[in-house]
């Protein structure tokens, strides 16, 4: 049998054994969303002359971050739940030739890091995020988060969540990322390329795709996928009777220049400065 | 008469914050306390309980809510385990410096890293300074009927102090068991409504947690801590009443077949059935073992734990942590410093075992007991049992 190309970026065994089987529940997103990383970045090593070692993967908690469990062969950092943008801005200033991709949820992200997230964004720190948007608390058993839409349930919300939710796109174009994208696990190739365009910016890039959860919301994966098709609409193309549809597209795509950038400008001008005077 | 159901300890303790009537209820949700709040949650939404229930977005955003709801004289409980009570740290503290009574459950969860979601008490043994009162369940009944308890003595104008409740992530809190579920007419019976003052009356208006420089700093933790002590003779009299009205009764700790004992071990939580049921193996063998298993934490029981243990010879504490650098592990430090200048000195072994949800077996505690005997050095450094070499 011909090997999934991208299995070149896993180990076959870590530290609890077999890869297989996989963790993730049947038709989870995960899967999918860790092929278009692999496949932006397998473009960037392979077209751009880019160094496996010049990427770091950092989680936080939830079932999105088991994808920098104990296969990927990258380096990598499976952190506290919330924290994962302080650790990438950590690692970033230590070493700034590298490419931080920060995997991220709607909770790890919108909820317990929703401060160092717009901070991340307002920075404009050289990082590339991907938050996969299941709209819950995967991991703990399917509470409503900050992106559970008004009126869905969850076991927090029997009854339907009678909260508002948050648009992380426009959170993070507000905050001043400077690529924005939202995308679902039924749009593959916006998807990657998103990703690479995010990889590939000098700045924050913040990649939403929403990923089916189907344990938790009891549907099928195929129905699932069929609704992102369905209940999307694309950004440029919003009507006003698209009104509950989700808009997907890229929300932000600007330069400004990058923290790291700045920081050298500035350290730049003094030393000058100290050496006129 | 209550009834006597099987119940999964997580829904027997939420029922009985459900009984309380409480008013406000903040969490965020975390392994293994997450049946807790969602049965809370439920039982809000079929309108069961007449609370607020407010899902907010860190365990930091929980207690904060909490310590608001207190501070406007609401009943008010949250629950959390592990990372999420660390990352309530700093608010911990500001409950109960405040005076805020409040009551909080803790499913014992390990620290990260590495991550990993099973019991041991790394979480809550960091938290022992925090001025609040710390109780430890051992089974379904007992984290059942200490909620109740709670929210009594946390509101008691003697004490108002902040409450929490320790049960075991997994072991307890997800095991099914027979609980005799107190009902709502007895628990009112037992625990009258709320009738806090409010802290933040509108016709009283007052800064909370204003500046208190050296020159106050130093009484008002003395009084904090005054009013921690002075909490136990409030229990006392809470746990009499309740054995008078429920024929349950309740002690800071209990110990089992102590007499003529030749060893004593000391526990905390769940496990602790495990090491009663050693001990009568160890009898059988003709072992005269017993155990002292303790409930109440903070205020530490000093003078009930000198009592029940004499006069027996030798004691072998368990701890669920690892205390990095430190003589031993917490609990063991505490029995040790209770014996210091004690007019008797009997041998104390510290165990550290039971980590990160590593199985504690009836074969633990008989090693516990056989090692302890055979005369190892209570000079030495805590024991670490059961620990696999590469
Ligand atoms: C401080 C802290 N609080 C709570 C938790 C428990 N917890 C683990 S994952 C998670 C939510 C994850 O949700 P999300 O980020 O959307 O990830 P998903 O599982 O849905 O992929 C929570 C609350 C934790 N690990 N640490
Ligand atoms: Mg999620």
């Amino acid at each position: 049998m011909k090997k999934h190309p991208m299995l070149k970026y896993l180990k076959e065994q870590g530290p609890q054994g077999d890869r297989l089987p996989l963790i993730m529940c049947p038709g989870c997103g995960s899967g999918q969303v860790l092929n278009f990383i692999f496949m932006a970045i397998d473009h960037l090593i392979n077209e751009q002359g880019y160094q496996k070692d010049n990427f770091v993967f950092i989680s936080g908690v939830g079932c999105h971050a088991r994808l920098t469990s104990h296969y990927l062969n990258f380096d990598s950092g499976w952190t506290i739940h919330g924290r994962t943008l302080p650790i990438a801005t950590g690692a970033l200033l230590a070493n700034p030739e590298l490419h931080p991709v920060v995997i991220t949820g709607d909770g790890d992200t919108g909820a317990i890091g929703g401060n160092h997230f717009i901070h991340a964004c307002r920075r404009n720190l050289d990082l590339t995020i991907v938050c996969l948007n299941n709209k819950l608390y995967g991991m703990t058993g399917g509470q409503s988060s900050p992106t559970t839409l008004n009126g869905e349930t969850t076991s927090t919300n029997p009854y339907g969540n009678f909260e508002a939710d948050f648009d992380l796109c426009e959170l993070a174009k507000t905050a001043g990322a400077t690529y924005v994208a939202r995308w679902t696990t039924a749009h593959p190739t916006k998807s990657v390329k998103a990703i690479l365009k995010g990889l590939e910016n000098r700045g924050t890039s913040f990649i939403e795709i929403l990923s089916q959860c189907p344990t938790h919301f009891k549907q099928s994966p195929s129905q699932m996928i069929r609704e992102y098709k369905e209940k999307t609409v694309r950004l440029e193309k919003m009507q006003e009777d698209d009104a509950g549809k989700i808009p997907i597209g890229e929300f932000q795509d600007m330069r400004k220049p990058d923290w790291s950038s700045s920081y050298r400008k500035i350290v730049q001008s003094v030393q000058n400065k100290t050496i006129q005077d | 008469m209550g009834l006597r159901t099987g119940i999964e300890v997580s829904l027997a303790l939420a029922e009985a914050v459900g009984l309380s009537r409480a008013d406000v209820i903040a969490a965020y949700p975390i392994t293994p306390q997450t049946h807790i709040v969602e049965h809370l949650a439920e039982m809000v939404a079929e309108g069961r309980l007449d609370a607020e229930y407010v899902a907010v977005e860190s365990e930091h955003s929980a207690i904060s809510a909490c310590l608001g709801s207190a501070a406007a004289g609401a009943r008010t409980f949250t629950a959390t385990a592990s990372q999420g009570l660390a990352f309530m740290h700093e608010i911990l503290f500001i409950a109960s410096s405040m005076r805020l009574p409040l009551v909080m459950a803790v499913a014992n969860r390990t620290l990260s890293s590495p991550i990993n979601i099973l019991a041991d008490h790394s979480d809550i043994m960091p938290e022992r300074d925090i001025g609040w009162v710390q109780l430890f369940a051992e089974n379904g009944q007992e984290a059942h009927d200490l909620t109740l308890q709670a929210f009594k003595l946390a509101e008691d104008s003697q004490v108002l102090l902040p409450v929490l409740i320790s049960l075991d992530g997994f072991f307890l809190s997800h095991m099914i068991e027979p609980v005799t579920l107190i009902s709502q007419e007895e628990a009112d019976a037992f625990l009258s409504p709320c009738t806090l003052k409010p802290r933040l009356d509108p016709a009283e208006p007052r800064t909370l947690g204003a500046l208190g420089g050296p020159e106050v700093y130093t009484e008002v933790k003395q009084q904090q801590n005054e009013a921690l002590c002075g909490a136990v003779p409030v229990l006392e009299k809470i746990w009499n009443e309740f054995s008078g009205q429920f024929g349950r009764s309740y002690r800071s700790l209990e110990t089992y077949r102590l007499d003529n004992a030749e060893i004593a071990l000391i526990t905390m939580g769940a496990v602790s059935e495990t090491a009663r049921s050693s001990v009568d193996q160890l009898r059988e063998r003709g072992i005269r073992a017993g155990l002292v298993r303790i409930r109440l934490w903070r205020p530490f029981p000093v003078r009930e734990l000198l009592s029940s243990l004499d006069p027996i010879p030798c004691i072998a504490v368990l701890d669920r942590m690892l205390s990095p650098g430190s003589v031993n592990g917490p609990v063991a430090l505490e029995v040790k410093s209770a014996f210091y200048q004690h007019s008797r000195q009997p041998r104390i072994n510290c165990f550290v075992a039971g980590l990160g949800g590593r199985e504690l077996s009836r074969r633990t505690f008989i090693e516990m007991v056989n090692r302890s005997l055979a005369g190892e050095s209570h000079d030495t450094p805590s024991i670490h049992l059961d620990v696999r070499h590469a």
